[in-house]
């Protein structure tokens, strides 16, 4: 028959290695958790840029829409009374440098 | 202190042993069961589950003018789609299809046709396609079972029909089948994403999740400006009314470096109602091939100048009016007396210029007009260009070719052709390729440089002495402009019949040139198919070229370059606008 005695440095050196293996799964799922919400942020802050972004180009489109020559002539002539310009009227900008 | 015997150790090893082997046996078991009997019905299951892989459509790539100005784009439209719910009644499918209508506007048949595809069980039905997003927004808000949302883009053009033949156009579908939509579809396409679509909540949902994201495509800036466009297509359409005319056309080019910054063609379309079929999606500018008449005059004179065959103050007898040449007679539009090689061209007679080219081989005629880039495409960045009709010399009849030649028949341009060799005189004797696309379309095509077609000097004498007197006083003067200098040339051809094999009495008209002389700003080309009364390229065509020329210098800020009219003021300053 053996009888075998487990001593108190072993089970303080097994209790310090679970101590160890405790804190750094602790660390671990911290991390994880804590990367997957930095990722859910970052999802969510992504669709938000993508939103704003197609907002822009809606507002891009509206512009131009607004901005159709045929529009603004039609506006400036009918609405506002625009008148072309007599040559007489007109100064013009003479550049000198290359053109 | 707790202490453990072997016997008792040994025990509890095989019992453990045991309970692990009898696990083991349970757990084995099990996986015959799952993976080998029930293969079938849990392959069926998965398939069950994942229903479906559904293409991404990418952001499609802007159209823009040469200001960033948004010419094509697309927005976010997605489509609403339904999918069968497992335990869900005839009536609850109604109910759902009835909310549906409520929320889209759907007609009786859209109703009538997705309950048809719910009762036979069909996996996906559109129900709306291309919705604005606060529509979907207002569809997912309804919370439906089995109503999704399949993303995609929707183009839009805010400029109407402006523009229409070079943007193409592109209908719900996606289908394109013109213009630059349609020459750069593989860069604006972008690439498709996938993503695929699971039931859930024991089929009575569905989730998707995107397995490829899609890749948006590219911009393609044009080198069209939106208000010259506006400007050349308001005149063109003013013009084709005026004369009655069948169909007309307007280019006008930056001549330095070959940029088109408006190209129009009447009748034309709405881009927004495209796919269009007929006459009006022809674009004209660069498909139609006609017979140019006197505009090919530029070609005839170049030739004879470059080769010193004839002096400018050389006399020759026009005063016959007509001429005869290998059994056809040529005759001119008013008779005219002795005219010099200069007069010969500023009065586009045709009995002069005929007298004048016979003093060129056949071979030695037919190598400047392929050198000026007719009966070849130009290289425009646009689909479908015609490249006109050229023969080769060994087909040319020795008796009359050259003469018929000379004056523009026998030979077939379109009207970028015919610019294009206007714009050897504005580039000083270098022609230089006409081009739509200024960035996001780069091509092999674009690393060619211009070419020399004719020496500097000839291109400056005939301008000097020939083509900006056509404009002052020959047969282009309704062209000339109020303080800006300009060259030109007129062309009237007569248009032949294939059907009585005959020429008649419809005519072609055009009219081509550049301005100022000094540095031009734009060439242009107007060319209207068979103007009524007033048929002259001279009576229909300079007058556009003025008009429109006379706005596009204002626009660009062109300081006047000759003496103006009494009362116009000029002033100094450092900068200009740029085209």
């Amino acid at each position: 028959m053996v009888r075998r005695k487990w001593n108190l440095k072993g089970i303080a050196a097994g209790a310090a290695l679970a101590t160890a293996a405790i804190g750094i799964l602790t660390f671990y799922i911290w991390y994880q958790t804590e990367s997957v919400k930095l990722g859910l942020d970052i999802g969510k802050n992504e669709g938000r840029i993508r939103e704003i972004e197609e907002s822009i180009e809606a507002l891009e489109l509206r512009k131009a829409t607004l901005l159709n020559p045929g529009r603004v002539e039609k506006i400036a002539r009918e609405s506002l009374g625009l008148v072309d310009p007599a040559d007489e009227d007109i100064v013009y900008q003479r550049s000198n440098g290359p053109r | 202190m707790r202490t453990f015997h072997e016997s008792d150790i040994r025990r509890r090893v095989k019992v453990l042993s045991f309970i692990l082997a009898g696990w083991g046996v349970i757990v084995a078991a099990r996986l015959v069961q799952v993976q080998v009997l029930g293969h079938a019905r849990a392959k069926e299951a998965v398939l069950n589950q994942a229903r479906s892989r559904v293409k991404i459509e990418p952001r499609r790539g802007n159209i823009l003018d040469r200001s960033g100005e948004i010419l094509a784009c697309s927005l976010p439209a997605p489509s609403v789609a339904i999918r069968p719910v497992d335990k869900e009644t005839p009536a609850q499918e109604r109910d759902k299809v009835l909310k549906l209508k409520r929320a889209l506007g759907l007609s009786e048949s859209d109703v009538a046709r997705i309950l048809g595809r719910l009762r036979d069980d069909a996996v996906y039905t559109y129900v709306k396609e291309k919705i604005p997003e606060e529509a979907a927004a207002l569809v997912m808000g309804l919370k439906l079972p089995g109503v999704e949302l399949e993303a995609g883009t929707r183009r839009h053009y805010p400029h109407g029909p402006l523009a229409s033949h070079i943007i193409g156009g592109m209908n719900l579908s996606g289908e394109i089948l013109a213009g630059i939509e349609s020459r750069y579809d593989a860069i604006l396409r972008g690439q498709e994403g996938e993503q695929i679509t699971y039931r859930v909540r024991g089929g009575r949902g569905y989730q998707s999740r995107v397995i490829k994201s899609p890749v948006p495509g590219k911009d393609i800036t044009l080198t069209i400006d939106a208000t010259i466009q506006y400007i050349v297509e308001k005149e063109l359409a003013k013009a084709v009314t005026e004369h009655g005319a069948k169909w007309g056309t307007v280019i006008v080019m930056d001549p330095p470096s070959g940029e088109i910054l408006a190209m129009a063609s009447l009748p034309a379309y709405d881009v927004k109602d495209f796919p269009v079929t007929g006459e009006v999606r022809m674009n004209r500018a660069i498909e139609a091939g006609y017979e140019p008449g006197s505009t090919f005059k530029l070609v005839t004179a170049a030739a004879a100048r470059e080769r010193n065959r004839v002096g400018f103050s050389e006399l020759f007898d026009c005063s016959a009016g007509s001429i005869r040449v290998g059994g056809t007679t040529i005759t001119d539009h008013e008779r005219e007396h002795i005219l010099s090689f200069s007069q010969v061209l500023i009065k586009s007679s045709n009995v002069g210029t005929v007298l004048f080219a016979q003093r060129l081989t056949i071979p030695e005629f037919h190598e400047t007009i392929k050198a000026f880039g007719f009966g070849a495409k130009t290289g425009i960045e646009l689909p479908a260009e015609a490249k006109g009709s050229v023969k080769p010399p060994e087909e040319w009849n020795k008796k009359n070719s050259l003469a018929h030649f000379a004056i523009g028949y026998e030979v077939r341009v379109t009207a970028i052709q015919t610019l294009t060799s206007m714009n050897v005189y504005a580039k000083g004797g270098l022609r230089v390729r006409p081009h739509v696309v200024k960035s996001g379309g780069a091509s092999a095509e674009d690393a060619d440089g211009p070419a020399r077609v004719i020496s500097e000097k000839t291109a400056a004498d005939l301008v000097e002495r020939v083509f900006s007197h056509v404009v002052e006083e020959g047969t282009g003067k309704n062209s000339r402009l109020d303080g800006y200098s300009a060259a030109g040339k007129t062309g009237t051809a007569q248009k032949w019949d294939n059907a009585i094999g005959a020429y008649t009495r419809e005519y072609t008209a055009s009219f081509v040139g550049f301005t100022p002389l000094d540095r031009p700003r734009l060439s242009m080309i107007v060319v209207l198919d068979e103007p009524k009364e007033l048929y002259y390229g001279g009576q229909a065509c300079a007058p556009v070229f003025k008009d429109i020329a006379r706005q596009v210098l204002r626009f660009l800020r062109v300081p006047p370059d000759r003496r103006l009219p009494p009362k116009v003021l000029t002033a100094e300053v450092n900068h200009g606008r740029k085209p």
